[in-house]
């Protein structure tokens, strides 16, 4: 059971960080786009408030929720090997 | 210096394509002959060509380990080791081992009546250091000539070249957006060392040969 443990723990440390990574890479290259937008469309008033809003919406975005998939993509895989080379 | 890179690089890239050829899964089709057990010395550098089963203790320098052999249509004989590898590297999560000895008890037939079956494995077998391919799973094949395309492999290479390619294009404009001017500044920095320590130099010669002369 030690070795299950040892790469339960491995896996979680490895796509954690991946996510982390994944997910602030994402949320700053938005940043970056809505501030492109801001002087594209040469907005006037509260430049930050305009970037905080476009940030919220973000946050409740599928986009980033579909970061998640860091963590679903590598342990389904590993459920399908588990099943395709013990249960078939 | 240009032939130290070289080695150095191909050294690196065939450890790894030998890396990527022992862990991938590969299909034999093969004649299963007979099974039998051996215990197995497991004492020295050549333990990394062995599993590490999960029910034992990690200590255990010797244990039984289940062998099929088998023959290949052209003649050739296989012999594969039938072990777990639990939650191990390589992350083919095989835990039933005595169920594909089963499996391959059942599938034993002889040369006058073959049955083909297609054997997936990794793995090398090398004679002089006594490693076998680990069988992963046993299926019937439609004949001796049965070609089993490997889609893993293809998709799982496709996928890893394209990520390197990936890398690779990034790590070049990287290096020429933010390292390369850096490097030429330097250059440029030394020619400049060099080409006022080289005049000094000539002062001083012509002040020695004024001495001399």
């Amino acid at each position: 059971m030690f070795a299950f443990f040892r790469l339960a723990l491995v896996l979680l440390l490895g796509l954690t960080l991946l996510y982390a990574l994944v997910s602030f890479y994402s949320r700053e290259r938005r940043r970056a786009k809505l501030k492109r937008r801001w002087s594209e469309k040469g907005l006037t008033g509260d430049r930050r408030a305009f970037i905080q809003r476009g940030l919220k919406q973000y946050d409740h975005s599928l986009r980033r929720r579909s970061i998640l998939l860091v963590y679903i993509l590598p342990l389904s895989a590993i459920a399908l090997v588990i099943y395709m080379v013990n249960f078939r | 210096m240009a032939y130290f890179k070289w080695g150095f690089l191909i050294a690196i890239w065939s450890a790894f394509a030998g890396f990527l050829h022992y862990t991938l899964p590969q299909y034999d089709v093969v004649r299963i002959v007979s099974t039998y057990e051996e215990r197995q010395e497991l004492d020295n550098w050549k333990r990394i060509f062995w599993s590490t089963p999960d029910s034992q203790s990690q200590a255990a320098v010797t244990r039984d380990v289940q062998f099929i052999q088998s023959f290949r249509p052209n003649g050739d004989a296989v012999v594969y080791r039938n072990e777990d590898t639990g939650w191990h590297w390589p992350p083919y999560f095989k835990f039933d081992t005595a169920n594909l000895y089963t499996e391959a008890n059942d599938a034993v037939s002889t040369k006058d009546d073959p049955e083909w079956v297609v054997v997936l494995h990794y793995g090398w077998r090398s004679v002089f250091l006594s490693t076998f391919p680990n069988a992963i799973s046993i299926s019937p094949a439609t004949g001796p000539d049965d070609k089993p395309i490997n889609w893993f492999n293809i998709i799982f290479l496709t996928l890893l070249s394209a990520l390197f390619w990936a890398i690779y294009v990034r790590w070049r404009r990287f290096r020429r957006n933010r390292i390369d001017p850096v490097l030429e500044d330097v250059e440029d920095g030394f020619y400049a060392a060099g080409d006022a320590i080289s005049e000094q130099r000539g002062r001083l010669r012509r002040w020695f040969s004024r001495r001399k002369g």
